[in-house]
């Protein structure tokens, strides 16, 4: 257990290393002055490792300082603003965050046990409508959908609203960027209405989202738990004549799921292209909006930050999925020992 | 006494429209404390016979039979609860691959737990009812003939090896305390020495606890030495049944014959270059079986009476199906 | 009733036979296919069927709804965009793009993918390990990521939405080439090829080749609709294809302006993306269940 541990860890920090290593190389790749690429002006006395960055000559010695400073929080200042990007992606961040999370959880705590549904009742007809509903579902343009969403429930049934994160009449004092913590944690009055309008705006973007992943996982479940049932040991438990139940709770959900966690982990980078897509539309002020409107605006220095933060938090969550799926999983070393 | 009794069954599947019989009026007879041997070439239908009875055919199989009975009570009229009910508690079945009838992620120590039939545990508390399967669990592995059980128990399946795990099926089948042990071909693949130590315990079995065993297989070698009854089944059709001792002496089919034939005997006089006996041809694919006798177009002392289905006959509870047998006076 | 035919003749299907076979049994997978056929003929004999040209503007005759509307006119089917253009040849042109450049940047990551696959499942040791590490990183940076930086540092355009896009799809043609041929290398009808004095090279074209076909068309069906996905999405982002070209996520995005007056101009383009995906999708879903009970039947 202790070697997973230890090489997941290292093939983390190598990613991540890859990772930095691109984003410092970004800035001599975009057309421009490559300083001013890496810093956002020409000097920067608020940000001093930053400007040490910029002095060196030697490309090793910049990288080096580099890297301090992307620790340190010197991120150098946006073109666009001319402000400090650390404390716009901070901002942004959670709110993204936000965003991927309930969208992941309604897709996972729908997905999974209908999966199991349709798996247990292979080719009867649960299963094919679940299969031709899913197919359907997936197969739709995130951006379309979220157009759709918008046309149909916030234009012409004007039930709910249709950009933004909270009406504006609400004023929340910051605490962690969740806006659903921070309006509990905070004490304006009106508490449960500044609730209610925060959640009216999270629908339809979460919607958006879950609806594709929703799908994903289902079928993926479905194909797992579909092949367990097909095993010789669940044969042989059946034959036994071990009840139903415990077949179902002790054998086919354990060998059913295992082999899907990994599969999840990779839909996380699908996930992360359609919020950051949900946003632009929905004007949901998160990372994702604040890049597009980066490239559109050529804000080099936004660009390199913000792609080496989401991709850091990407590959932190995949391989950390991978690594637990890793060690929960007791048939992963079966073949271990031939492969020498 | 007859426990399990089955009689002209026939097991119909229907394949590009046309019915096909995978089994034709099967005969097998099972008495108490009996060890009957099931022979066959691969592809005659042998696990079939093991999944009718134990009630694992998928739905689009036809099953019809004069009588599939198990201590009198018929078991296709009954309910799947009560079939399951008798697969729990009477019958017992072990299959042929161990490691990939056991669950991959599950300790070897939580699959023998969960097998322990609740009548036999005694105590009130949870703990103690661990404690008492526990204890129940420890005593058959030890009897199966398990050296080590400590170490073995709290590995999975993949890390022992498979006589460990064919043993520990076995265990598993016991627990229920059985009157019926059907093992399908479950010594497939073992090296001489481990099968040596299976058979011996089922004898050993057989012997001690009043286990009646139907041993599925197409190893004659082993099986000769150690059934009491053998029934050999050809293509779906069982061609000869009776006392292993009269079989052996005495065949009566030419397919039996055939087969007993063709274990290689390695006696010192074995002439050099000798031919290895075998029948020409071989088993028929289920889209080609031949009316009448399966067993026709191979056999050497076919003729014209051949293609009508021979009757059962029997003599002394030898029983076959033949026109033409050998050593008896055709009829 | 004697039978002329003394011996009984038996089909023995061909591997396609068998596969077109299995797919046929499966009604929903065939109507797919020919709606995906539809497609294609569409995109391919579009600027002959369609009835005027993409680019040409009426002027007097802006934002017309679809005919079967009261305010919509038969000589524009399906009505015209905000700028007066025509949107069913639009539609016809946006397919052609739109189905063209995705199955253009499938083929060509497929081919890189199976290039690099097959080296690195051949052959052993640090070599293949380094470029598996490098590509799963690709692997798992969210396309839209990529896309970004190659067009901050390349520009905008059909072409770099392309590249971008392959390029996001080459490690996924990679693990999969890779772990087949990895497979299927220990296997032993390998082995009885090289004892025979088979070089790798001809052990991987004429032996471990056609069993990878099948699997990579599949695959290489499925990229084709997250390919149209992601090019689409691009091109409403306006980071890939721009404004002058008719792609269909360029119209949806086009229409965003003229949304409350005129919904027929993102609803149209948003259904032809969402049809074109889902009949591949079909198609790809029947090959896959026809080639894995092609062999059970």
């Amino acid at each position: 257990m202790i070697t997973t541990l230890i090489r997941y860890f290292n093939l983390t920090f190598l990613t991540l290393l890859i990772l930095v290593m691109l984003s410092f190389g970004l800035a001599y790749f975009f057309p421009g002055d490559p300083i001013t690429n890496l810093m956002g002006t020409n000097t920067l006395d608020s940000q001093p490792l930053l400007m040490l960055t910029s002095q060196q000559t030697n490309i090793f010695m910049q990288f080096w300082y580099y890297v301090q400073a992307l620790l340190a929080g010197e991120w150098g200042v946006s073109f666009a603003t001319g402000k400090p990007l650390y404390q716009d992606i901070m901002r942004l961040l959670p709110a993204t965050l936000e965003l991927s999370i309930y969208a992941v959880t309604i897709a996972l705590i729908l997905g999974i046990p209908l999966g199991f549904l349709a798996g247990m009742n292979y080719h009867k007809k649960i299963d094919n409508i679940f299969m031709s509903s899913s197919m359907i579902m997936y197969s739709f343009p995130v951006f379309w959908l979220a157009l759709l969403l918008i046309l149909l429930i916030s234009l012409q049934a004007q039930w709910l609203p249709m950009s933004g994160r909270l009406s504006l009449l609400f004023n929340v004092p910051h605490y962690s960027g969740f806006i659903l913590v921070d309006i509990l944690v905070s004490d304006i009055e009106n508490k449960r209405f500044a609730f209610n309008n925060a959640l009216q705006h999270l629908i339809l973007p979460t919607l958006s989202v879950s609806f594709i992943a929703f799908a994903v996982f289902l079928r993926t479940t479905r194909r797992s738990v579909a092949d367990v049932l097909e095993t010789q040991y669940i044969k042989s438990a059946q034959t036994r004549g071990l009840p139903g139940k415990t077949i179902f709770f002790r054998h086919v959900l354990r060998n059913a799921l295992l082999p899907v966690l990994p599969i999840l982990a990779v839909q996380i980078s699908t996930l992360v292209t359609n919020v950051m897509i949900v946003e632009t539309i929905f004007s949901w002020p998160g990372i994702g909006d604040w890049l597009i409107q980066a490239i559109y605006e050529r804000d080099y220095p936004a660009i390199r930050t913000g792609m080496l933060l989401v991709s850091v938090v990407v590959v932190i969550i995949t391989m950390s999925l991978e690594c637990i799926s890793q060690l929960i999983d007791p048939t992963r070393d079966r073949f271990a020992y031939a492969r020498r | 006494m007859i426990i399990l009794d089955i009689k002209n069954l026939t097991l119909e599947i229907e394949s590009n429209g046309v019915l096909i019989k995978a089994l034709d009026k099967v005969s097998l007879t099972i008495q108490e404390n009996e060890i009957r041997a099931l022979v066959g070439e691969s592809g005659s239908g042998k696990s079939l016979i093991v999944r009718a009875i134990s009630g694992a055919l998928p739905p689009q199989w036809i099953v019809t039979a004069d009588r599939l009975t198990w201590r009198g009570q018929n078991l296709i009229k009954m309910t799947r609860a009560q079939r399951q009910a008798i697969m729990r508690r009477d019958i017992a079945v072990i299959f042929q691959d161990p490691m990939a009838a056991l669950d991959p992620s599950a300790k070897l120590k939580d699959q023998m737990l969960e097998s322990v039939p609740r009548e036999f545990i005694e105590g009130r508390y949870s703990w103690q009812r661990y404690a008492s399967r526990l204890s129940i669990s420890h005593q058959i592995l030890h009897k199966v003939g398990i050296q080590n059980v400590e170490g073995c128990i709290n590995k999975y399946p993949h890390e022992v090896s498979a006589d460990i795990c064919q043993k520990f099926m076995i265990a598993m089948a016991l627990v229920s305390q059985p009157t019926l042990l059907i093992a399908d071909d479950p010594t497939r693949g073992m090296e001489t020495n481990t099968k040596k130590q299976i058979l011996a315990l089922f004898t050993r079995l057989n012997k001690t606890r009043n286990l009646s065993i139907l041993f599925v297989s197409h190893d004659l070698l082993a099986i000769s030495a150690m059934a009491h009854s053998m029934t050999v089944l050809y293509c779906g059709q069982t061609v000869e049944s009776g006392k292993m001792k009269a079989m052996r002496r005495r065949p009566l089919h030419p397919y039996t014959k055939a087969l007993m034939d063709s274990a290689p005997s390695f006696s010192p006089d074995l002439k050099p270059k000798s031919m290895l006996a075998a029948l020409d041809g071989t088993i028929p694919t289920l889209q080609h079986l031949p009316i009448g006798c399966r067993l026709g177009p191979r056999c050497p002392r076919a003729a014209k009476e051949c293609v009508q289905m021979p009757t059962e006959r029997s003599i002394n509870q030898h029983t076959y199906r033949c026109h033409y047998p050998m050593h008896v006076e055709p009829v | 009733m004697l039978d002329a035919n003394l011996y009984e003749e038996e089909l023995h299907p061909t591997p396609l036979m068998a596969t077109w076979r299995e797919f046929k049994q499966r009604h929903v997978a065939v109507f797919g296919l020919v709606i995906l056929t539809l497609f294609i003929i569409v995109a391919i004999a579009g600027p002959v069927l369609s009835p005027y040209a993409p680019t040409t503007q009426y002027t007097n005759m802006l934002l017309i709804p679809p005919a079967w509307d009261d305010n919509g006119s038969i000589l524009h089917v399906l009505g015209t965009d905000a700028l007066g253009r025509d949107m069913l040849t639009r539609l016809f042109y946006g397919t052609q793009v739109t189905l063209f450049s995705s199955i253009v940047t499938v083929f060509i990551a497929l081919g890189l993918g199976v290039a690099m696959g097959v080296v690195a499942g051949m052959s052993k040791g640090l070599r293949s390990s380094f470029i598996n590490h490098v590509l799963d990183i690709l692997m798992l940076t969210p396309t839209l990521l990529i896309a970004i930086i190659i067009v901050a540092i390349l520009g905008t355009g059909l072409t770099n939405a392309m590249l971008a896009i392959g390029l996001a799809l080459v490690p996924r043609f990679v693990h999969l080439t890779r772990d087949f041929v990895r497979e299927e290398m220990n296997k032993d009808y390998i082995k009885t090829a090289r004892l025979d004095g088979a070089n790798l090279t001809q052990v991987f074209l004429y032996n471990i080749l056609p069993n990878m076909v099948e699997l990579l068309i599949v695959q290489g069906t499925f990229a084709i609709s997250v390919a149209i996905l992601d090019i689409s999405a691009l091109g409403f982002l306006n980071l890939g294809a721009q404004t002058l070209m008719p792609e269909l996520g360029v119209m949806i995005a086009d229409g965003l302006s003229t949304v409350y007056i005129a919904p027929w101009n993102i609803l149209l383009p948003g259904l032809t993306i969402f049809l074109m995906v889902l009949s591949i999708n079909i198609v790809g879903d029947g090959l896959r269940s026809a080639l894995r009970n092609r062999l059970t039947h």
